[in-house]
């Protein structure tokens, strides 16, 4: 276990979310993050807004993902959420708008005072992803609290 | 002093991390003098011409590619940076981009 372990949450673990499209998911996720006192209401529209312009889905070596986020100041504190979908989900990738369709999405709450920290977890996830062991066991894991455990062994 | 910029939608996450990954390649190879800092898409083009490469995680628009054509900077696909997934030809492009630099000056 690592320092970057306590971003991690067990109640930001989300498996199997039905979701019809992108912004049923996005708004599914922020009801949830709200309610749990994580972001504001405004996190909802800054997620889809920044998503349109710029989108964050990132086809890795062995898994495509999307990596949503805000701007801080609709944030209260730092978070990573860790969603599954059921149905593979239709979002576009970082730098090139392509088309890119994922189940797994990893929802980040960037706050000013813990940036440097959550910079680094990012460099490390990134890492982490190309390690094909990883990927092939983090994929197979149907349960929350196991996807937890296993996510905080691996940082 | 050269200096790179890295540029995506808002500065905070992934271009932070991109910056982070340059650093520590450029210090892993022991080159020096390089800066290295992050930007928001929205900032980019009054500040682009202010250095010799532009890492890019969000799409170019035609008017941040028309000030790269004009003042002679090169562009490099950040997200491959930012995956690390081409593996040790991860950070060719960004090699070439200051090779080029290099050898224009």
């Amino acid at each position: 276990m690592s320092k970057y372990s306590n971003l991690f949450d067990k109640k930001l673990i989300f498996y199997d979310v039905d979701a019809v499209d992108r912004k049923d998911l996005y708004k599914k996720i922020s009801d949830e993050l709200v309610k749990k006192g994580f972001v504001k209401e405004s996190f909802y529209q800054a997620l889809n807004a920044r998503e349109d312009e710029f989108p964050t889905g990132i086809v890795t070596k062995h898994l495509p993902i999307a990596l949503p986020h805000a701007n801080p100041e609709n944030v209260n504190k730092p978070f990573i959420a860790v969603v599954h979908t059921k149905k593979q989900i239709q979002i576009q990738q970082m730098g090139t708008n392509e088309e890119e369709k994922t189940k797994n999405f990893f929802f980040l709450g960037i706050v000013e005072e813990t940036q440097d920290l959550q910079v680094k977890l990012l460099q490390r996830f990134m890492e982490i992803m190309n390690d094909q062991n990883f990927v092939e066991q983090f994929v197979t894991i149907k349960n929350p609290e196991t996807i937890y455990d296993f996510l905080i062994n691996h940082f | 002093m050269l200096k790179i910029v890295v540029a995506c939608g808002s500065g905070i996450a992934t271009s932070e991390t991109v910056v982070g990954s340059i650093k520590t390649f450029l210090e892993k190879h022991s080159v020096t003098g390089i800066d290295v800092e992050a930007t928001d898409f929205k900032q980019l083009s009054s500040v682009l011409a202010n250095y010799d490469v532009y890492v890019w995680l969000a799409k170019p628009t035609p008017e941040i590619q028309e000030i790269c054509e004009k003042e002679g900077i090169p562009d490099v696909n950040g997200v491959d940076i930012l995956t690390g997934a081409k593996g040790d030809d991860t950070y060719l492009d960004l090699v070439n981009a200051l090779m080029k630099l290099r050898n224009a000056s």
